[in-house]
């Protein structure tokens, strides 16, 4: 080992160290390129136009400059991470502006928060601070209400409403999670470089789009912390099992005590690789502390947290061999609580791989195809990617740390053996494996290709080798990610106006109504009252989900079938929203031809079954008449 | 991923304690500052209540927590600050809905001082050069 620094001495002399004038133009010219990319970013946005957008999303309104400024980021990012001299805050300010000009555009661009089911969420938190209790019967949110807690009481604070900053959500969470790939990866490596290069894989690899505000967010950001903590604190320090009492054991006292007055302690775990910054039981109690958060919060994280926990007592990167039990029986003891709600409108366990793995699948428009084969094609390529990173690193010398990678990679992959989580588990099966597979494939690019012998490929020759590689692998990534991560914004944006018309019917509708719509993208649920009324699909769903109304054009004869439908859901009120996010979900998605969705919704508005109650610019809500009152 | 790369001089480099102490005092009597009118959020006017809040909520308990752990690196003090916080938070609200006890503004009025008083504790600490664990980790090598 302490041959290494003077190889390392002897190959510096050889070589010319960079000149400090040389430097200096390096560190300009980072400066002139983030400069210009910030600069490019800010004049991009003020040429966007929402209405033009097509099934391609965000991109295909994004003018040219925006690409430009993600080019120049990019090219500077992988520029930065090869130089000789690696510099940690160049690389951290290339890294936070293409958070920002990934993560950051929507919050500048959207006027209110995307995604139809977030609305929900505010909801919850209004309900929790309006009621200061819970519900269980209600929903499942109420049954795992942690994170709504977290989020009313912030909301409760500013006195303001998560609607007005829950866009921003997106670029938190996501800089949170880039911190704990770089704080799980430092468990792993000493190597900045490789730490910079996981985090920089795991931003151009995240397309999942969950870090919304969301107990989702919530419970990967936390699950990644714990084992972050895990890994950096309680994998290494050496235990002596005889010596040791158990509340010195347990006590920063006692270990220093055992430091200084009892002989060295015979390691059991393996080969330090940093130095302990807490006391164990310090570190223990906040990994406890942050699973029991996670557990009150999401329904699947904590699965995903007990994983990497028992991944990494396998792997003896945990010296408490009781932490993933402690885990696994607060959430036992969390879903039992829950049991009475989920055995009725649940199925707790799915064995059918098959559907689990599934994923959510929806032909859809042209452009749509291309957005999910573009994630598709991300997803695999990362995965690839991470298993000839390991294939190729445990052939090396030493290779402790690069099994326990690889297993956290895979242990997120045994929720799809029992969940399909409505089709959504293979994301988050993604989700969960990706920052082990950032770290795994970082590992095997910074020395890659490896030397073998002396008389092998020069040190020039492997260094243009893997600049070609990990040039290919970002220009690979960062258009892929676009796609993915922009593709569905047409029906994710929501605007405005269909906010107002749910807001007003929330403080007009009586208790017992039904709100429904013709395809379901609405923001909905977004008051404290929200469980005064039924939506989404507590009733049986939008007009298209009903089979009568499936797979055809709807016309006018159509229209007294809905109205007889709607009748017969039994509700003393039923409203009907239409607004123009709906046609764009429906063509995305192929549930209607192109315009179908508003033509029906015309149809509606003309009928005198309906009574048009309010209407806000495109957005309107109908309400539909009483039998006696209305003809069809 | 092994330890003892090519980075393991760089790497020492990283093993050096948190950031430096003028960094650590002003972010620490920010936040202070902050905690401090948490508790009187009400009176306060929009654009500062908003700020308060989020500051406080986001990283006031977390902030106090791990000013007692100087040797943590600068993304794992950042990183942990903030995702206790958002913990700590969570778990007072959920102790707060099992007793049917909500009050935001009283979770406020409880942790503010708490947070204020630890923070001025870590910024004395750090003004005179020593603190707790810091200490007695130098000690030990000695």
């Amino acid at each position: 080992v302490t041959a290494i620094p003077n190889l390392e001495a002897l190959v510096a002399i050889g070589s010319p160290a960079p000149s400090k004038q040389r430097r200096s133009r390096a560190a300009l010219g980072h400066a002139a390129a983030l400069v210009a990319a910030l600069l490019c970013w800010a004049a991009s946005l003020r040429q966007v136009d929402l209405g033009r957008m097509s099934d391609l999303g965000l991109i295909s309104v994004l003018p040219a400059l925006y690409f430009v400024s993600l080019g120049v980021l990019c090219v500077g990012l992988w520029y930065a991470l090869r130089a000789p001299t690696f510099r940690p805050s160049v690389v951290a300010c290339y890294l936070l502006l293409l958070l920002l000009v990934l993560h950051g555009t929507v919050p500048v661009l959207y006027q209110e928060p995307h995604y139809a089911f977030v609305y929900k969420h505010f909801g919850v938190a209004a309900y929790i601070d309006a009621h200061g209790s819970v519900d269980r019967s209600v929903d499942i949110y109420q049954n795992w209400p942690g994170f709504f807690s977290a989020l009313a009481i912030l909301s409760h604070i500013t006195g303001t409403s998560p609607l007005t900053w829950a866009n921003w959500a997106q670029p938190f969470f996501s800089g949170l999670d880039l911190l704990a790939v770089c704080y799980v990866a430092r468990g792993l490596t000493r190597d900045p470089r490789r730490i910079a290069w996981s985090a920089t894989l795991f931003l151009l690899a995240d397309w999942v789009g969950q870090n919304y505000l969301s107990p989702e967010a919530f419970g990967f950001l936390c699950s990644l912390t714990a084992l972050g903590i895990v890994l950096n604190e309680l994998g290494y320090r050496a235990r002596a099992r005889r010596q040791s009492h158990a509340l010195t054991r347990f006590a920063f006292r006692g270990d220093r005590l055992l430091a200084r007055w009892k002989r060295p302690a015979r390691r059991t775990m393996e080969p330090p690789v940093a130095e302990a910054s807490l006391p164990g039981w310090l570190a223990v109690s906040l990994v406890l502390l942050i699973s029991a958060a996670v557990v009150v919060s999401h329904q699947l994280s904590p699965f995903f947290l007990i994983g990497g926990l028992t991944a990494l007592v396998i792997g003896r990167r945990c010296r408490f061999r009781w932490l993933p039990v402690a885990v696994f029986v607060m959430t036992v003891a969390w879903v039992w609580l829950a049991l009475p709600f989920l055995s009725i409108h649940f199925v707790l366990f799915s064995t059918d791989i098959g559907a689990n793995s599934g994923g959510v699948t929806q032909v859809g428009s042209i452009d749509h195809q291309w957005v999910g084969s573009a994630s598709r094609a991300l997803s695999v390529f990362v995965w690839v990617f991470a298993v000839c990173a390991f294939t190729s690193q445990t052939r090396r010398r030493p290779r402790e740390g690069i099994a326990i990678v690889a297993l956290l990679a895979l242990v997120p992959a045994a929720v799809i053996l029992v969940q399909s989580y409505g089709g959504e588990a293979i994301y988050r099966v993604y989700l969960f494996s990706l920052p082990w597979c950032c770290c795994l494939i970082a590992g095997s690019l910074v020395d890659f290709p490896r030397r073998r012998a002396m008389d092998q490929p020069s040190a020039g020759y492997r260094r243009r080798v893997r600049a070609g590689l990990t040039l290919g692998l970002v220009a690979t990534m960062a258009p892929l990610l676009l796609v993915a991560h922009f593709g569905y914004e047409r029906a994710n944006l929501m605007p405005a106006n269909e906010v107002a018309v749910t807001t007003w019917f929330e403080s007009h509708h009586r208790a017992g109504s039904i709100l429904t719509f013709v395809v379901g993208n609405w923001p909905i649920k977004l008051g404290p009252n929200y469980n005064t009324y039924r939506g989404g699909g507590t009733y049986g769903g939008p007009i298209l989900s009903q089979p009568q109304f499936q797979g055809r054009l709807l016309g006018p004869t159509d229209v007294p079938l809905v109205v007889e439908w709607l009748r017969g859901l039994g509700a003393p009120d039923v409203y009907v929203a239409l607004g123009p996010a709906e046609e764009a979900y429906a063509e995305g998605f192929g549930l209607a031809p192109p315009g179908a969705v508003s033509h029906f919704q015309d149809l509606l508005l003309a009928s005198p079954a309906f009574q048009l109650v309010h209407r806000d610019g495109d957005a309107a809500l109908l309400e539909l008449r009483q039998a006696s009152s209305g003809s069809h | 991923v092994t330890a003892g790369g090519p980075g393991r001089r760089t790497g020492e480099a990283l093993a050096r304690p948190g950031s430096p102490p003028s960094i650590r005092v002003a972010l620490y009597g920010a936040v202070a500052i902050v905690a401090a009118l948490a508790p009187f959020a009400l009176l306060l006017p929009p654009p500062l209540r908003v700020t308060v809040g989020f500051i406080f909520v986001l990283f006031g308990p977390g902030a106090a927590v791990t000013g007692w752990f100087p040797k943590l690196k600068p993304v794992a003090e950042v990183l942990i600050a903030t995702v206790l916080s958002l913990v700590i938070t969570t778990a007072a609200g959920e102790v707060m809905l099992t007793v049917r006890a909500w009050s935001p503004l009283g979770y406020a009025a409880v942790v503010a001082p708490v947070v204020v008083i630890m923070l001025v504790r870590h910024i004395i600490s750090l003004a005179l050069g020593r603190s707790r664990f810091g200490a007695d980790q130098a000690s030990q090598t000695q």
